[in-house]
């Protein structure tokens, strides 16, 4: 079978001017020249004796250097160039339960309750997503929290047994999940009992509930918390609201003082913040927030924007609140690799915002970070990584997906995996079809929560185009930096921890 | 015009004290520098202009010979040049830890021996080579453990669950128990038939009916001499050579075909060390076997004539392993290439990264070996890269040896004994040229000499 070949590289310009050639067939990035990009067009193209007689402008020993570099790169390394043929078949359910049972399962996410005492204007279950499921009234009993922490330990028994050192998060998601805290301390009791040191709570809460009674509960019990908190009072009272209409800043601010000053370690070692954003959020505002407000702020683990996709939410802005956001953004960029450059600090929600996606271009997967061969491309985990099980037992791929496409129910068994290889099949081949000849499969984000329409995968070519766009202004950003300091530290290379935490809330 | 010059992607620089390296993984070599083309390229490599170079200079004329060989380049302006990797830098704990890759457990199931070895039980009385492919013991301070036979189907339920690929049973003499090690060898067929097991003995105890023994066995026997005479000098019982011999004759016969079932390490000893090549001659002869080896000196190093070394190392010789691909290396960069994916459990019970290392990291059979390899001191040790060692960490060449771990930390802590395995002070003697002729092999590493009188040395 005759594979095809793709080229598979982004050129992309750092601040300086100087070129450089990310390629993704081997994850790595090289300086980039005029004359290389000559040399490796025509190599590809079979050109080469033809057109090296008219490049008169370049030395003999310069062009023979470059075609070296190239030839061993692509001999050696395999650069530049992805060879594909058809995806291998997706392993039949029996193969895919061990082997997600032995490799991938880490993570228990419980949805205690659909219930919220706010009713943010940008709420995934408010009226502006009609393909989610609504806010209800419906919370988990014990009996299905306990029979999915059974489930989930018996199902990560192989990867248990194999691998001593891991641990599994076991979230907390709601609604607001502290509307259940008596069910939450309830059951990481029962977990921590029949699976002893395995277990790490985690939550993310809207801090109105988070009294100091009800964070020593959490303490007690070692609970990683975050915190939605969207800036200074203008900021998180535009859209964190109670139903009366009220902001929540101060109810969540006169929370966090309390346990700042009352229980100072579970403050500064389990709590964090998430913070949200859309066209009209400050952040140069938010940024200074997080960096030098005398109110407590923990470090921001994530900025995230309101879900753009099938919503109406985005109808009450305007161009020109889209202009002032990019043009805050671009400050913000460029104050936050200024501040890496030279080696000063940078507030936690600016190294969220824009400095986590430039250190995504470090951190990406290189030659021995393959993803299964089944699904390669595209950041779709897959489904069995996390068990997210709602209120009534349902289990999803993620807290983030619309329920569109379950794959088991406890009732009926758990994880039904002739279903799951469905949803990879179903997501292949409505989303991966061009991605063997793109050139950021390593850095895309793309995944089921992403695409999800009701009852479909899908995505436009557009979302592809940005995201190749937001790549290549990463890459720029991340060499940009390098350029200026070779060793800027982004944190995440000297501080595990931060990406750990990170990871437990993603 | 300012130009820069860079070193390729694929090709890094080692620095050593003074002097220096260049890995070359595109071409699995190195490129050992003197102090002057070292610092030559440390220049360059923080982005330093090389306009100062006068055209035809001894620098200039190095930078070119790299060019040609295409470990670097000129450049036009300062970049950064990201050097390969092959996989994320960031290595997660928690829920996203990979899992270990473990191959090995050595186990001590006995302190009995037929043989009264002087060079046996000299805990901080010598300094040793290799001594886990030995059959050389500590004198353990605890009580020993008392396992039961469910501890045992235990032990190898875990080395199942968790992977493991080979077990090394040693002594004492694992053949001086030969009930146990019959019913070690029976449950270990049951429960993990997948398991290597290597028997780590003498040779002189009860040989287990071959027929019998599982095809997962291989035995591994330990020579301290080639004749009555060596056997009385070296364990004060000459009448053991015969038994030994048979003994060996007998595994030589059962893997008749070659299966690789019988090994033979020499313990090199003061009775032996003059004669290693006629050992090593008199094994391949018999048993048409090439032996590994192993080699053990009294401490204090006292009474010698000049500094003692090592056999396998000469006055200014250090074998080097070359890294046979980009892999290699890397795996030497990060790891320890001794400890990693072992630990060892002695007969005390305890849980050690290797028998030969002190810390203790959990307790037989209370805790389970699943249980023990979830706590981080392993890991510790797994990772303990050359960058560790005092000594190595200023050594060019820290990737182009593969050293015994448990020398190299004796070697920071007992004076005296780096010297034994590693003499070379590779910056003085770099530069006075007298390593060349011995760190071979020649298609390996290759020597980058700046010109005397350059201006750039130090």
């Amino acid at each position: 079978m005759k594979l095809l070949e793709h080229r598979v590289t982004l050129k992309f310009s750092v601040d300086s001017g100087n070129q450089y050639l990310y390629d993704d067939a081997t994850g790595m990035t090289f300086v980039w020249s005029d004359l290389r990009e000559r040399v490796l067009s025509a190599l590809l193209d079979g050109s080469l004796g033809e057109r090296r007689a008219t490049w008169n402008n370049y030395a003999p020993a310069d062009i023979d250097h470059e075609v070296l570099f190239i030839s061993r790169w692509r001999q050696k390394y395999g650069a530049f160039v992805r060879k594909v043929g058809p995806y291998p078949p997706v392993p039949p359910p029996a193969e895919l339960e061990a082997w997600i049972r032995k490799e991938i399962l880490m993570q228990l996410i419980l949805v205690v309750t659909e219930d919220c005492n706010l009713r943010c204007r940008y709420c995934a279950f408010s009226d502006h997503y009609p393909l989610n499921r609504d806010r209800t009234t419906k919370s988990m009993t014990f009996d299905i929290a306990r029979r999915a922490v059974d489930y989930f330990f018996e199902l990560a028994r192989p990867e248990i047994e194999r691998n001593p050192r891991r641990l599994f998060g076991v979230t907390f998601y709601g609604g607001e999940p502290l509307l259940e805290v008596d069910l939450i301390a309830r059951v990481i009791d029962y977990a921590r009992e029949r699976f002893p040191g395995l277990v790490i709570p985690v939550m993310t809460v809207n801090g109105t509930l988070l009294s100091p009674e009800v964070a020593k509960t959490l303490a007690d019990r070692d609970v990683h918390v975050s915190i939605s908190l969207d800036g200074p009072t203008a900021e998180h009272d535009r859209n964190r609201v109670f139903p009366s209409g009220q902001g929540s800043y101060e109810p969540v601010m006169r929370n966090l003082r309390r346990i700042r000053e009352e229980m100072p370690d579970f403050f500064a070692n389990y709590v964090t913040s998430v913070s949200t954003y859309d066209c009209r959020t400050d952040v140069e505002a938010v940024s200074e927030f997080f960096f030098s407000s005398p109110d407590p702020t923990p470090p921001v683990l994530f900025v995230s924007k309101v879900a753009t996709r099938n919503t109406d939410y985005y109808d009450a802005f305007g161009p020109e609140d889209l202009e002032k956001h990019i043009a805050q953004v671009r400050w913000l960029r460029q104050d936050y690799k200024q501040r890496v450059i030279e080696g000063d600090r940078y507030s936690t929600y600016a190294q969220s915002y824009v400095g986590l996606p430039i250190a995504t271009c470090l951190l990406r997967g290189r030659m021995a970070n393959p993803r299964p061969p089944f699904l390669p491309f595209t950041g779709a985990c897959i489904p069995g990584t996390k068990l997210c099980v709602t209120a009534e037992g349902q289990l999803d791929v993620c807290e983030r997906v619309n329920g569109s496409f379950p794959i088991g129910h406890l009732d009926s068994g758990g994880v039904d995996f002739g279903r799951v290889k469905q949803v990879i099949e179903n997501y292949r081949d409505s989303i991966c079809d061009k991605c063997h000849a793109c050139p950021v499969t390593r850095l895309c984000s793309m995944c089921y929560s992403t695409t999800e329409q009701e009852g479909v995968f899908a995505k436009t070519p557009e979302d592809c185009a940005e995201t190749v766009a937001i790549t290549r202004g990463s890459l720029a950003d991340y060499y940009s930096i390098k350029e200026g300091n070779p060793s800027a530290d982004f944190s995440y290379e000297t501080d595990r921890t931060y990406l750990e935490r990170r990871l437990m809330f993603l | 015009m300012i130009v820069y010059f860079r070193l390729a992607t694929d090709s890094f620089l080692v620095s050593g004290k003074t002097d220096g390296a260049i890995y070359d993984l595109g071409r699995n070599r190195l490129l050992l520098l003197d102090p002057g083309a070292a610092a030559l390229l440390k220049r360059c490599e923080r982005n330093q202009p090389t306009d100062d170079l006068a055209p035809g200079s001894a620098e200039m004329a190095l930078l070119d010979k790299l060019v040609q060989r295409g470990v670097g380049n000129f450049l036009p302006s300062p970049h950064f040049v990201e050097k390969l990797q092959f996989q994320s830098p960031v290595r997660f704990q928690g829920i996203a830890a990979d899992p270990p890759r473990f191959d090995r457990l050595t186990f001590q199931i006995t302190d009995r021996c037929g043989l009264a070895c002087k060079t046996c039980r000299l805990e901080g009385h010598q300094a040793t080579w290799q001594p886990c492919t030995a059959c050389l013991m500590r004198a353990l301070p605890g009580e020993r453990a008392h396992p039961s036979g469910d501890d045992f189907d235990a032990l190898f339920d875990d080395l199942r669950r968790l992977e493991f690929k080979n077990l090394h049973l040693r002594g004492g003499d694992p053949l001086a128990e030969p009930d146990l090690l019959a019913d070690l060898l029976r449950r270990a067929a049951a429960r993990y038939p997948e398991l290597i097991i290597f028997v780590t003995t003498p040779g002189e105890g009860h040989l287990p009916n071959l027929a019998t023994v599982p095809n997962q066995v291989r035995f591994n026997v330990v020579l301290l001499g080639t004749s009555a005479k060596d056997y009385e000098e070296a364990a004060g019982c000459g009448a053991a050579w015969d038994r030994v011999v048979s003994n060996v004759d007998s595994l030589r016969a059962a893997d008749s075909q070659g299966a690789g079932r019988l090994l033979v390490t020499i313990l090199l000893t003061e009775t032996t060390r003059a004669r290693k090549d006629e050992l090593l001659a008199f094994a391949k002869d018999r048993w048409g076997l090439t032996p590994g080896l192993a080699e053990t000196y009294p401490y204090p190093l006292t009474g010698w004539e000049g500094p003692p070394r090592f056999s396998h190392v000469g006055p200014r010789a250090k074998p080097v392993a070359p890294f046979r691909d980009t892999w290699e290396f890397f795996f030497r960069a990060y790891n320890n290439t001794c400890l990693f994916g072992g630990a060892d459990l002695g007969l005390d019970g305890g849980f050690r990264p290797c028998a030969w290392v002190d810390e203790v990291f959990g307790h037989w059979p209370a805790e389970s070996l699943h249980k023990a390899m979830s706590r981080p001191q392993p890991y510790h040790y797994w990772e303990l890269t050359k960058e560790s060692i005092e000594g190595c960490r200023e050594c060019a060449l820290r990737y182009a040896c593969a050293d015994c771990t448990v020398a190299e930390l004796d070697g920071q802590l007992l004076p005296g004994v780096r010297e034994m395995y590693c003499p070379l002070n590779l910056s003085e003697d770099l530069a006075v040229g007298r390593v060349r002729p011995v760190l071979g092999p020649a298609e390996f590493i290759e020597e980058i000499v700046l010109a005397e009188g350059s201006g750039h040395r130090g």
